[in-house]
């Protein structure tokens, strides 16, 4: 049963298939740490990449202290701090559920610019914490590439310094960086979970707390196989495609 | 020893090591500092004082929605916390490094098994699984909680031991111990192992601050251990936000456990980095 996707039907609203709702719930999530997972891949390797290149300089030094400290603190911290500053102190945006309660659910401009208004803190702290993860993993990639005499050479034909970082110094640390976006996933998803609570965001993680909280068996388990199911399955393809975008891995057959 | 020398040589490592000490100062200490404060008050019995006083000199941090005094709800909590980080870094580490030193020292077809099942722990979301876990032991004790936190916490611990045992491994002074005869035990234990200390104390604090903010996570949720009576400070920033103090304008509520968290996480960050700075000449060497 489990494998064809049906989890039985909610206990608590009780006629409602379990997956029912879990499909509900899921595309507030993969909004969420999609935008804020592609955000901080673009702020964290492009700052990465000039914290490793201007890496004597005093403030990729104070960039690089600071993005260490934030990495390791949870995405709900970072969330709350930012409520604090910016929906209390500075009303500048609401601090829960994912849009206006007055708007009718649809395609319309006013719906999607409210969602993004509401989803503006989530993403920006779950963001934030995963671009200083990616800076971090990048610097020592592109330290570790800077020596290279095929840099030297680039240097030599005249090449602009931007394209050299943006066409040498970047290709590089794709690889790893592709490997390490399957190991964080996990990571994030924990993350994503208290984030979601946190502002009574309609998705998966806040669905999974109230199942738990009114006993909801089956929705609960749905949740958790299906997170555990993506994770693993992403994974999966990701080490699949690593032949694709480098031609030195190979797999034996 | 090698910790004189890192503390002569590493800023990090010395803010680090007294910002964390003073917190396990502040917990040890706790009654006495509460007893200062509010004397005989038991300090989780409800309607001591008035409700939601503003921070004033006989209640510093003000008091709560059942008039208790704040500052002493913090220092009831932060030992627990800190217990529950302990327990859950102890025996996670215990686990990683009987994992990690099967792994790296025997090799082969144990360690192609033991990784892979390290890394699959690694990747799996790990906290739907603890919520379902603390939810399914109704009434979790605070040891159980420990227990449950640290089952899925070991294996960042298990893989950078593995790592540094692999590479220990093939230096030439294990070499000799292996012509002379000894045991896999005496070299382990005689050879290996010291070296390994820095990275055994890494792990412990990474696996101890990961189980502290996932604690906090549970209380967030509302699935903390005990009833009313175990206080920790994940539980007041569940109160906290019940309560909407930030719109009372009672912020120090929520700002005392939240400041006492972050002290404890930036007290072992620090030292991590800068245990990790000093042994690790690679990482040094990309600093420069």
């Amino acid at each position: 049963m489990v494998i064809y996707g049906d989890f039985g039907p909610s206990i608590v609203s009780y006629p409602v298939p379990a997956s029912a709702l879990i499909l509900r719930a899921l595309p507030w999530t993969l909004g969420l740490l999609g935008t804020a997972t592609v955000l901080a891949w673009i702020i964290g390797v492009f700052s990465g990449t000039f914290v490793g290149w201007a890496r004597h300089s005093r403030f990729a030094g104070a960039l690089t202290n600071f993005a260490l400290l934030l990495s390791h603190v949870p995405a709900y911290f970072v969330a709350l701090f930012f409520v604090f500053f910016f929906a209390y102190q500075h009303p500048l945006f609401p601090a829960n559920s994912a849009y206006d309660a007055n708007l009718n659910i649809g395609w319309s401009a006013p719906f999607i610019l409210s969602v993004i208004r509401h989803g503006a803190i989530p993403v920006a702290a779950t963001a934030l914490v995963g671009a200083c993860n990616w800076l971090i993993t990048t610097r020592v990639l592109v330290v570790n590439v800077l020596g290279e005499d095929y840099l030297t050479f680039a240097a030599a034909k005249g090449l602009p310094t931007h394209s050299i970082l943006l066409r040498y110094v970047m290709r590089n640390t794709w690889l790893p960086q592709i490997t390490a976006l399957g190991i964080t996933l996990g990571a994030v998803i924990n993350g994503n979970v208290l984030v979601e609570r946190l502002f009574r965001y309609p998705g998966i993680g806040n669905l999974l707390v109230d199942a738990i909280l009114t006993k909801d068996v089956n929705t609960a388990q749905g949740i958790v196989l299906l997170l555990i199911f993506l994770v693993l399955t992403l994974n999966l393809i990701i080490d699949l495609c690593l032949p694709l975008i480098d031609p030195r891995v190979k797999y034996i057959r | 020893m090698g910790i004189v020398r890192v503390w002569r040589s590493s800023g990090k490592f010395r803010v680090g090591v007294v910002i964390t000490a003073t917190l396990i100062v502040l917990a040890l200490l706790h009654q006495l500092i509460i007893q200062l404060v509010i004397g005989d008050t038991e300090p989780l019995a409800t309607g001591s004082f008035a409700i939601f006083l503003s921070p004033v000199w006989e209640h510093p941090l003000g008091t709560d929605r059942f008039g208790r005094d704040v500052l002493a709800l913090v220092l009831v909590g932060l030992p627990n916390s800190l217990i529950v980080a302990g327990i859950a870094g102890v025996i996670s580490t215990m686990i990683g490094i009987v994992v990690g030193f099967t792994a790296g020292y025997k090799g082969g077809r144990i360690d192609a098994a033991l990784r892979t099942f390290t890394d699959m722990f690694l990747v799996i979301p790990t906290l739907p699984l603890i919520i379902i876990l603390a939810a399914y032991v109704q009434q979790v004790t605070i040891a159980q909680l420990a227990i449950i936190l640290a089952v899925f916490s070991w294996p960042f611990a298990a893989r950078v031991i593995r790592a540094q045992v692999l590479s220990l491994r093939e230096r030439p002074y294990i070499e000799l111990s292996k012509m002379t005869n000894m045991s896999d035990r005496e070299i382990i234990v005689g050879d290996i192992l010291p070296n390994m200390l820095p990275y055994i104390g890494i792990g412990f604090a990474t696996s101890a601050l990961g189980a502290a903010f996932a604690l906090v996570g549970l209380e967030v949720i509302g699935l903390g251990p005990g009833g009313s009576d175990t206080m920790d400070l994940g539980l007041l920033i569940n109160f906290a936000q019940q309560w909407g103090v930030l719109s009372l304008g009672k912020w120090a509520i929520l700002a005392a456990p939240v400041t006492l968290l972050v002290l404890l996480f930036f007290g072992v960050v620090l030292i991590n980095q800068g245990l990790e700075e000093f042994y690790n000449p690679r990482l040094r060497a990309a600093e420069g």
